[in-house]
């Protein structure tokens, strides 16, 4: 009775985008669901039982009670085979083509960053950004302009971060992006980027709570729920090997952070990531640690609007003469804690 | 003969009563139930928009965005108390209330796991902000929305009571005339005397207790339905705005918390924004409720309302290319208030926001308080009726008796 009359009740929703009435209609089960998961799992703090909140992760697992503004944002990230190794050598040509003088000219570098990426790129209690990337944008202006703090960050939204490369709206997108096929072709809603040679390297790794069983990337998943973000390195992973081979239970939000909030309400079990986000996980929950080597391998690039290849040299030389000590500070500052020693990733020119 | 007239009186007097006790659960009891479901409606929609507020504000929290965040989440935990202990009968506002009771405490947990993230400045508040609003809009606002709606339908099926007429007495009545008829015939038959004073005193207050009777339940049908048409329904209406308003705000908010990941969010508030006045999609509320005011003054709060409506969408359109452009500062600044550029941003979407809501609100009580002269008004109309019916009845009874008794005892 309640459903049917709410249908004629004149309400707001009633005229509601086929999108949203969609949603409401379909989402009635999952609303039950996860209203019953809340049931069994009604704190937030660790205090319920490992079992009862996994089986509540899990009756959301299967009925996926995600959000609908969240749904998966992006394919695989792979986006096909090819060469990614394509970055002009410094040497290689001119460094003071229109795209670098632009920036001259200006007096200015405007970077696209991340604001939420923790060790990455984050605004500090101050306001301030500060982190890895935050660190390599800073080298980029003294190198292009003389002056470190010659910067303007800007904050755009990841959806539209190629596009407002190519519009001319940022210089350099600096916000640990993954160097993939799909941001090196574009596709139809982003256009395609130019990126640096890598100034990170990375792959997946497993982040799980303290006391956790979980020892890695393997037999040990299973039965276990993993939480990872869709459209990942870590999606394909757990969809395949992850399920197949290991039998953990998978669980799709639409970032890691999300995952170390489920992870510290104790509704997944494990959270799977690329190290570089995984560390900034790791240092927000003293409870949480890293365990099992690294799975595969990504790096990350500076991306910069396609075709801008004097900028790219630029960029690139920055990054030749920032492993000599500037990268081994910066890492030493924001990442060792967590992952350990690492040397520079050597240059790779195409 | 004496009995079938009593019996109209007991019949009258019921109905009467039946309608009376109706009209008065419109004014005192379902339409203050289904007030107070609008009400736990709008202070949840408030809450998720005011925790955003304080989050987007974080260690600079005002002391007012943590108050209005509390005495949201208090007064809906207390109307659903209310609610709970009232409303008995209805399966479907039950349904919801448990959904509600169930699923606050764990939103209220989330917020402030959001908020201590917040302000140890660990990115992870933000999930727990927009994991807590998608609870409240997934779950919560829709099991209140229901239960607004189950609130709202029994006021109307308690006002279709108030309203019905009153079959019986009416049937009575008419029995009584016609016996009276029948007796008049046998005494005319037997006595040859065409008039009996007593008989005709009970007809005559017979049919005047059924004039009466027609004329109160006339008068009180038709201010009833006044109070539907320019009372409740209005204030329906304009509730509705608010709380589209508030969803708007709430969404606005949270695409900064997204922090470049609030796309979706911002679609929602065009949304929201565009059930509140766009012409040609969404539900005109605006121009709806305008139409439905009942007097100059109420127009007058309803135009206002819709100004600073225009202006919010305005500011907002603004802020939202400050923040997809990468210029979050100013963005925020132009939403929450703070400096931008090195100078304090005044004219932000927060004023806007809190005016239009302000100028609802007083549209809202001013709406309520006609609804409230009408449905009173209409009690009115039958006030006095079931004791002068009975009255009536009662000489109408004598009459028979005295009338019946003399021709009676001209037999002795």
């Amino acid at each position: 009775m309640g459903n049917a009359g709410a249908e004629s009740g004149g309400s707001v929703r009633d005229a509601a985008s086929p999108r949203v009435r969609r949603r409401v209609a379909g989402g009635w089960a999952a609303v039950w669901l996860a209203a019953a998961a809340l049931v069994a799992v009604p704190t937030i703090s660790g205090a319920v039982s490992q079992q009862a909140s996994t089986a509540g992760a899990r009756s959301a697992e299967q009925a996926p009670a995600g959000p609908p503004e969240q749904a998966p944002r992006q394919q695989p990230s792979a986006g096909g085979e090819c060469d990614t190794k394509v970055s002009p050598d410094p040497k290689s040509g001119s460094r003071n083509g229109a795209a670098v003088k632009k920036i001259k000219d200006r007096g200015k570098l405007i970077a696209g960053v991340a604001q939420n990426s923790y060790l990455w790129s984050h605004r500090n209690a101050k306001g301030d950004l500060e982190g890895f990337d935050i660190d390599l944008v800073e080298q980029l202006a003294d190198a292009l302009l003389g002056d470190r703090g010659a910067v303007e960050f800007r904050t755009v939204p990841v959806d539209r971060r190629q596009q407002a490369l190519e519009e001319g709206e940022v210089d350099v997108l600096v916000q640990a992006m993954p160097i993939t096929c799909r941001a090196l072709k574009g596709t139809p809603e982003e256009p395609a980027v130019d990126f640096s040679s890598p100034y990170f390297e990375t792959g997946q790794r497993v982040l799980v709570p303290e006391n956790s069983g979980i020892t890695g990337f393997n037999r040990t998943l299973k039965g276990k729920t993993v939480c990872t973000a869709y459209g990942s390195t870590g999606y394909e992973l757990l969809s395949g090997d992850g399920q197949e081979k290991y039998g953990a239970w998978m669980r799709g939000r639409s970032n890691a952070q999300d995952c170390l909030m489920l992870l510290q309400l104790s509704r997944v079990d494990a959270v799977l990531t690329d190290s570089g986000l995984a560390a900034g996980l790791a240092a927000q929950e003293d409870g949480s640690r890293l365990v099992g080597p690294q799975i595969g391998k990504d790096s990350y690039g500076v991306a910069v609007k396609h075709g801008a290849d004097d900028l790219l040299r630029v960029v690139n030389a920055t990054l030749e003469k920032a492993g000599e000590s500037a990268w081994q500070q910066s890492y030493d500052e924001w990442l060792k804690t967590w992952l350990g020693p690492a040397e520079p990733p050597a240059p790779q020119y195409g | 003969m004496t009995l079938v007239t009593v019996l109209f009186g007991v019949l009258l007097a019921t109905a009467v009563y039946e309608r009376q006790t109706a009209a008065r659960n419109v004014a005192e009891q379902s339409a203050p139930l289904s007030a107070d479901a609008a009400e736990i409606y709008r202070s949840l929609a408030d809450a998720d928009a005011t925790a955003a507020a304080g989050f987007l504000r974080g260690s600079k929290e005002s002391h007012a965005d943590r108050v209005a965040y509390e005495a949201n989440i208090r007064t809906a935990s207390r109307l659903l108390a209310k609610a709970a202990a009232r409303t008995g009968d209805s399966f479907a506002a039950q349904r919801q209330i448990t959904i509600l009771n169930n699923e606050l405490p764990g939103y209220t947990g989330l917020v402030e796991a959001a908020r201590s993230a917040n302000r140890e400045n660990k990115p992870v508040g933000n999930s727990y902000l927009r994991y807590a609003s998608e609870q409240m809009r997934s779950t919560m606002l829709p099991a209140a929305e229901d239960m607004y709606h189950a609130e709202t339908r029994r006021m109307a099926a308690i006002r279709a009571d108030a309203t019905e007429p009153p079959w019986a007495a009416y049937g009575a009545g008419l029995l009584v005339l016609a016996v009276i008829g029948f007796y008049s015939y046998r005494l005319y038959v037997a006595t040859n005397r065409i008039l009996n004073l007593g008989l005709v005193a009970a007809a005559g207050a017979v049919l005047a207790s059924l004039v009466w009777l027609t004329a109160g339940h006339a008068t009180a049908r038709s201010s009833l339905a006044d109070s539907d048409a320019h009372g409740s329904a209005s204030v329906q209406l304009l509730t509705q705005s608010r709380i589209a308003g508030l969803k708007a705000r709430g969404n606005e908010n949270m695409a900064l918390v997204a922090r470049g990941e609030g796309a979706a969010y911002s679609q929602e508030f065009d949304y929201w924004a565009g059930a509140m006045d766009d012409k040609d999609k969404g539900q005109r509320l605006m121009q709806r409720s305008e139409g439905q005011a009942e007097d100059e003054a109420g127009r007058k709060l309803v135009a206002d309302a819709w100004a600073e409506l225009k202006d919010w969408k305005q500011l907002h359109n603004q802020a939202r290319k400050q923040d997809d452009r990468g210029d979050y500062d100013a963005a925020l600044a132009h939403t929450i208030g703070g400096k931008a550029d090195g100078e304090t941003v005044t004219d932000t979407t927060e004023r806007s926001f809190a005016a239009m809501d302000r100028k609802l609100a007083a549209a809202v009580e001013h709406e309520q308080e006609q609804f409230q002269e009408q449905a009173e008004s209409g009690r009115g109309a039958l006030t006095g009726l079931p004791v002068g019916g009975a009255v009536l009845c009662l000489l109408g009874a004598a009459g028979a008796v005295l009338g019946i008794g003399k021709r009676l005892s001209e037999y002795r």
